[in-house]
């Protein structure tokens, strides 16, 4: 007697047990190859018990079967087309929920379902409870449970698949009353052709009320779709109704049939996060721990800069000695020119060391997470996401690690939007800049002076935050939902190899533009003659000093930004060079050629113009475009400059200048 | 429920999956649903990795517990 044959489909989530399942079945009875036109693979194999073959294909992992990956494509294409008899939802008796979300659309389009419970093992180790009779009853099909790890239920799945085969369904299964959606979908079905492809009316008109690409143009093809598109836009939520109906009806069959324990477990992780994350006291915890981490990060530099300069000095004259053969006016320009840029680089590195130590702690330990959800809510007010905190925080010790931690915000958009505004945020050269000016001009209030243009960079962060997501990088805020990592310890090999890739990066990228640039500004300042007043660096001072005219400036001043380009403490040493003054004599000397709206308005401006050359070599070397490095510097010094005017223009008037 | 967590998400703009599980009292699995239904119907995406991060050779070392945060952003609908 010939055997009957049976077809099988085997489908399930990903990671439920399917393929052990199909070995078992089919063990050496099974070849694979690919599914026709696509790269996914096609398992397929038999199974012989007593007068019937089983036919068995293993379809694609899925959590659904909408058309928004291939292998839902697939998996729904097969039971649509290739008609099996019986379709087998291998699912994770110990995550019931997502696997009947499968099951679901399943029975939407066969009726020959059986349900396989693999996973016990996993249930009882959660401490979960199922009634599978009252399962089987409530979902109108068979049940079988399995573990199929060890081959039980095995045998009893075979079982079933033959009944079900010889008998047919018991009960009709169970299907989902969509409420008030039933009678939109009744009246598509009766716009429906009658040839479907193979598709089952109710099925055709519910993905069409989901807005399944496929389907629609399926029905585009063979009708006028102008009807259906109407009864679809009666309602705007349906997608969300429809899937609100599946919630509830899973809901609907696990209440009495699954039993979790009434208490979940709080974990080490929990407890630390109620503190962590607590809507109020999150925040200042936060901000404790980052101004911790800030304080000894900038204790820990100060500590080495004596030592670590002292060593670059010591590394200056054994180079020198090294290259005593040279011409002086090389050695002049290696040493006084290359030498100036690369030690200022060079005296980065603790910081750098120290400062991503720091932040790989906290990121290998699952804090920066944190941080970054607490601080959210804050920084969208300045149109930027919580992940933009830290790189704001740490640009106020120096904008450089600032920059270099914006990579870890996910959006391009975010990342060039913070790197462009982020060298608002005045580092401490800058600050020493301005404060010693403030003592100079305003002895009396020299904190309250300083405080003010610490305000006027927030606000510069801020306006620029607004208008470049406004009309550059036009982005909304999308709504976030952070998987919070479990708190571990760091691994001290990972956190050594992160400060290690962020020191290499730095010093290769920032190195080769320090090194050009400052060679270009020694040149520059010492010729024709070594007499800076005389030199083409002043000639330039001199021919732009028109354009900065309306900001009250002279060329010692603006001579004093353009090598602040180089490091923004360079300003006062160029001041006091042209000036031939230091100390007392450089302030009587300031205090009689410069009025005093003409000194705020310079500490507005060196706070605000462009970044010095490390910050524009690692905004370049973050962004990898010279486009908007280019951008970031004149926006800056555009801003810089009207910000200046319309201060110096007021002041004037305040002052009668 | 769909509904009133899409409506959250948009008016609180970032949550935390604990968060939002005691506010819903929602379970693990519950939960996971929800993701499953909200990638369904197109608005949450994944968002594996940054573009920094896959030239990163510490890509296979990093914990990625940030710079790689699990996160997944709400997308805006597009209509007919």
């Amino acid at each position: 007697m010939e055997k009957k044959k049976i077809k099988v489909a085997l489908s399930g989530n990903p990671n439920v047990g399917k393929s052990t399942v199909f070995n078992l079945l089919t063990g050496l009875r099974q070849h694979t190859g690919n599914w026709p036109g696509k790269t996914v693979e096609r398992k397929e194999g038999i199974y012989i018990k007593d007068d019937y073959i089983l036919e068995i294909t293993d379809l694609p992992g899925t959590y659904s079967l909408t058309s928004r990956s291939l292998e839902e494509i697939i998996a729904r294409d097969f039971i649509i087309k290739e008609k099996p008899d019986i379709v087998v939802v291998i699912a994770d008796a110990s995550s019931l929920e997502r696997n009947l979300y499968l099951l679901v659309q399943i029975l939407e389009l066969h009726s020959q379902v059986i349900l396989a419970l693999n996973m016990l093992d996993l249930l009882s180790e959660k401490k979960y409870k199922i009634n599978f009779k009252k399962l089987e009853e409530k979902l109108g099909i068979p049940v079988v449970p399995m573990i199929a790890s060890k081959g039980m239920g095995i045998e009893e799945l075979v079982n079933k698949i033959i009944e079900v085969f010889k008998e047919g369904q018991k009960s009709l299964p169970r299907k989902i009353d969509y409420g008030d959606l039933e009678e939109i979908i009744e009246k598509i079905e009766k716009n429906l052709p009658e040839n479907l492809n193979g598709y089952n009316s109710r099925f055709v008109a519910i993905k069409l009320l989901e807005g399944d690409e496929i389907v629609k143009n399926f029905c585009k093809e063979k009708i006028n779709y102008y009807e259906i598109k109407e009864l679809i836009g009666k309602r705007e939520d349906t997608a969300i109704l429809l899937a609100n109906s599946r919630y509830n009806w899973i809901k609907n069959i696990l209440i009495d049939t699954l039993e979790k324990p009434r208490t979940p477990v709080i974990t080490f992780s929990d407890r630390l996060d109620y503190w962590f994350t607590h809507p109020i006291f999150g925040l200042p915890v936060s901000f404790i721990i980052l101004g911790l981490i800030f304080w000894i990060t900038y204790t820990l530099n100060n500590l080495l800069a004596d030592p670590w300069e002292n060593f670059l000095g010591f590394l200056q004259s054994f180079l020198k000695g090294l290259l005593f053969f040279l011409p002086n006016f090389l050695k002049e320009f290696i040493f006084s020119g290359i030498w100036e840029g690369v030690s200022i680089l060079l005296t980065f590195i603790p910081l750098i060391i120290i400062f991503f130590f720091f932040l790989a702690l906290l990121e290998d330990t699952g804090y920066l997470a944190r941080v970054a959800f607490v601080t959210d809510r804050m920084m969208h007010i300045l149109g930027l996401h919580g992940k933009a905190f830290l790189p704001l925080m740490m640009s106020y010790g120096c904008n450089v690690p600032g920059i270099m931690t914006v990579r870890t915000l996910e959006e391009e958009k975010d990342r060039k939007l913070l790197t462009l505004i982020d060298p608002f945020i005045p580092c401490v050269p800058r600050i020493l800049v301005s404060a010693f000016f403030a003592s100079v001009f305003f002895p009396k209030y020299a904190s309250l002076v300083l405080l003010s243009l610490y305000i006027i960079s927030f606000l510069a962060v801020f306006i620029s935050g607004k208008i470049i997501r406004r009309f550059l990088l036009k982005t909304s805020f999308s709504p976030l939902i952070m998987e919070l990592p479990l708190y571990k310890f760091p691994n001290l090999k990972v956190l050594g190899l992160y400060v290690w890739e962020k020191l290499k990066a730095f010093l290769q990228r920032a190195g080769t533009v320090i090194v050009f640039l400052s060679a270009i500004l020694w040149i520059l300042g010492n010729f024709p003659s070594n007499n800076i007043e005389k030199s083409f660096l002043a000639s330039i001072g001199k021919f732009f000093l028109p354009l900065l005219k309306p900001l009250g400036f002279n060329w010692q001043l603006l001579l004093g930004l353009i090598t602040g380009f180089v490091a923004k403490e360079a300003s006062l040493s160029t001041l006091s060079t042209v000036y031939q003054a230091s100390g007392e004599n450089l302030k009587n000397i300031l205090l009689s050629e410069i009025t005093l709206p003409t000194a705020y308005s310079f500490m507005v401006f060196q706070i605000l113009y462009i970044p010095c050359v490390a910050t524009v070599a690692t905004i370049y070397k973050e962004t990898n475009s010279k486009k908007w490095v280019l951008f970031s510097v004149i926006y800056s010094l555009v801003f810089a400059y009207f910000v200046s005017f319309i201060i110096y223009s007021l002041l004037r008037i305040i002052f009668h200048d | 429920m769909i509904k009133e967590i899409i409506e959250y998400l948009e008016k609180i703009k970032i949550v935390n999956e604990k968060e939002i599980r005691r506010k819903f009292n929602l379970s693990l699995e519950e939960w996971e649903l929800i993701l499953i239904q909200l990638k369904d119907l197109g608005y949450i995406k994944e968002k594996a990795s940054t573009p920094s991060c896959k030239s990163c050779p510490f890509l296979k070392s990093c914990s990625q517990v940030c710079l790689i945060s699990d996160s997944l952003s709400l997308e805006p609908q597009k209509k007919d």
